[in-house]
């Protein structure tokens, strides 16, 4: 709970700075005589978003900020950035190598990184599970999947 | 009514619309049994299909889910002692120690009818109220509708987690991301920063793709649970004696009509409900000291009042466009993506989507009561494919959603951003459900304060004119000083916690 503490004071900082950069930017929008016009509305939304950041960063620093001992969980963090990065070069190679190919390798990918520790089964499951999502998806539900493209 | 009633019946009893409606149950009765998916999730990973249908098929096979979902959350919380969704949180107290005492089968059983008859009572109360509401919602103006708005995204803000201030917040997220794109009022593009993408503003699809099942998923990456151990059970013998049915009907009714009660009220949902209901069935039992041991009224209550919250959850969604729960806004975005306006208007222009709904959700609960017991027999096999297998799946099913909105990948970079975004709000406490409701309803809000300022040449005291406006706002005030006093309270517990 302690720890969360110096997130929420980061994040209510983050909020108060995007109100004022919403502000900010809104400033360059057209203006309405009658009406809200199209700078109105998100103005009124940067005003909310500074008061409540300034709220919730008020009400942290007021319960306290204990000494700086967080220590990250770093094998937890590898592997949630592991998997966003793997998902980012999957999407990255999807056009190119195609659904049916590349979806094999990234399934096994996550398999291993989530911990399931059987490799076998997990290849046997990542090949099976692509197929079938293919086959349902661009047979049963005709819906396009990426193909192999050499161009 | 009768006759529209009748001619829903027609359409969901065609073989596609049928057959479709039977999936939805199906999948929510899998998903809602699988921890960590819920009702939204099997939303979500329905979409590719969803924006492919007519209409009122979509939205009887998402009715489908979203009730058999209700159910399927029992399984797992009466076979593994986890509830697969958090409305089946209560369904743990009573139905695995049936489970424990090798009566699986049987708490499985009073479930699916507990389920079946909190979700006949949650119909006919729709079927009863909704028409009602939807009449006095047509008379609102401009201002009310605003002021709805504002009053949505408090309640669902103030119900969707311990601290309100970080709905708050998570809401006034959604409403910036809804400014983004061509504003609705001249037709100027807003914080587009010159990208032809962010013309068209973030569709809703992405985000719910992102911060509902991307970022599950990465939370279960990041703790790497043990998947949950499943006994040896005997999953037969469904059906409960005689005189036990006549010993938790009273509880079953009466729980499933708590459920369309403080369902109706947006932002409540089941978990709130199904303790409730729990509660107040304990209080009036012949049999108190039985309850938390395998006590079929607290099971009972507990699953019809989960079922009960269906209807219930669908009355503002339907009739004002405010969703109930978290499930109903997510149904919301996806209803949005195919071009349903749900509202007061529903009710008059397309009656027929409306008594179809109401015929469907009618049919679906004779559905989930035969699928319910169907699954149950496969249920421990099902249960057993671990979670990290699972996940996996899931991510590439959340790939094929978001692609298939245009065909290109650019909604799934924004679906994987928001994805990783949804992770650090759930890591940090800020509920996601405020968020993708200030998106969908951010336009709204825009479109109608404009139209009553426009109309009152610049005159905000409309906003306070009108009683139903005045209402809201009133109600919407008291949330949020509610809001700044609890987070107050905290600041001084947490201080004297650590002084101590």
């Amino acid at each position: 709970m302690k720890k969360n503490r110096f997130a929420d004071l980061i994040i209510g900082v983050l909020m108060v700075l995007l109100g004022i950069v919403v502000l900010v930017l809104s400033q360059g929008l057209a203006q309405a005589k009658v009406g809200l016009g199209p700078a109105g509305y998100p103005r009124a939304v940067a005003i909310i978003m500074l008061v409540l950041g300034l709220v919730m960063v008020i009400s942290t620093l007021a319960k306290g900020l204990p000494r700086m001992t967080w220590q990250p969980d770093r094998q937890a963090f590898l592997r949630v950035a592991g998997t966003v990065l793997i998902s980012f070069v999957y999407l990255w190679l999807l056009n190119r190598i195609g659904f049916l190919f590349l979806t094999p390798f990234y399934l096994f990918a996550l398999m291993w990184i989530f911990g399931y520790k059987n490799l076998k089964v997990a290849a046997l499951a990542s090949i099976g599970s692509a197929v079938v999502i293919y086959l349902l998806f661009t047979k049963a539900f005709m819906v396009f999947l990426p193909e192999f493209s050499m161009f | 009514m009768f006759n529209e009633l009748i001619s829903g019946l027609q359409f969901v009893f065609q073989p596609y619309a049928f057959l479709m409606m039977s999936f939805g149950v199906m999948v929510g009765i899998i998903i809602g049994a699988i921890p960590g998916l819920s009702g939204s999730i099997g939303i979500i990973l329905l979409m590719p299909l969803v924006y492919r249908m007519d209409s009122n098929v979509a939205m009887v096979m998402l009715c489908g889910l979203f009730c058999g979902s209700m159910f399927g959350g029992s399984v797992a919380a009466i076979l593994l002692n986890t509830p697969g969704t958090p409305s089946a949180a209560a369904t743990v107290l009573d139905g695995h120690p049936l489970a424990r005492q090798g009566e699986a089968g049987k708490a499985i059983g009073v479930a699916a009818i507990s389920s079946f008859i909190g979700g006949v009572v949650s119909t006919i109360c729709l079927i009863l109220i909704a028409p009602e509401l939807a009449k006095v919602a047509l008379k609102f103006h401009a201002a009310d509708y605003f002021s709805l708005a504002v009053f949505g995204l408090t309640i669902m803000a103030s119900a969707s987690g311990k601290n309100m201030l970080k709905g708050l917040m998570s809401g006034a997220v959604g409403m910036l991301i809804a400014t983004i794109g061509t504003d609705p009022i001249v037709g100027n593009s807003r914080f587009t920063f010159g990208s032809g993408y962010l013309l068209n503003g973030f569709n809703i699809l992405p985000v719910l793709i992102g911060v509902f099942a991307i970022s599950e998923v990465l939370m279960t990456v990041r703790t790497q649970a043990a998947d949950a151990t499943i006994q040896e059970q005997n999953v037969r013998n469904f059906f409960p004696s005689f005189k036990e049915f006549k010993g938790f009907f009273w509880a079953a009714i009466v729980g499933g009509l708590i459920g369309v009660f403080i369902g109706i009220v947006p932002g409540t949902g089941g978990a709130i409900t199904c303790f409730l209901a729990y509660n107040v069935i304990q209080r009036l039992s012949r049999h108190p000291e039985k309850f938390g041991q395998g006590s079929l009224e607290g099971l009972a209550a507990a699953e019809s009042a989960n079922n009960g919250t269906t209807g219930g959850a669908l009355i503002p969604m339907l009739t004002l466009g405010i969703p109930g729960d978290v499930v109903t806004s997510v149904m919301l975005g996806a209803l949005t993506l195919i071009g349903v306006k749900v509202g007061p208007l529903l009710f008059t222009n397309s009656a027929d989507t409306v008594y179809t709904i109401f015929a469907g959700m009618l049919v679906i609960q004779f559905l989930m009561l035969g699928l319910g017991l169907f699954y149950a027999r496969v249920s421990p096999y099902v249960l057993r494919i671990s979670q990290k297998l699972l996940m996996p799946a899931v991510m590439v099913l959340c790939v094929i959603g978001a692609f298939t909105l245009s065909n290109n990948l650019y909604h799934v970079y924004v679906a994987m951003g928001f994805g990783v975004f949804g992770f650090f709000m759930k890591k940090y406490g800020y509920p996601a459900a405020p968020l993708v409701l200030g998106v969908i309803l951010g336009p709204m809000a825009e479109q109608n304060l404009n139209r009553a300022l426009t109309l009152s040449r610049n005159d905000w005291s409309v906003l306070v004119a009108r009683p139903i406006s005045l209402s809201f706002l009133v109600l919407s005030v008291g949330l949020i000083a509610l809001a700044l006093f609890n987070a107050a309270k905290d600041a001084k517990k947490a201080k004297a916690q650590d002084a101590a």
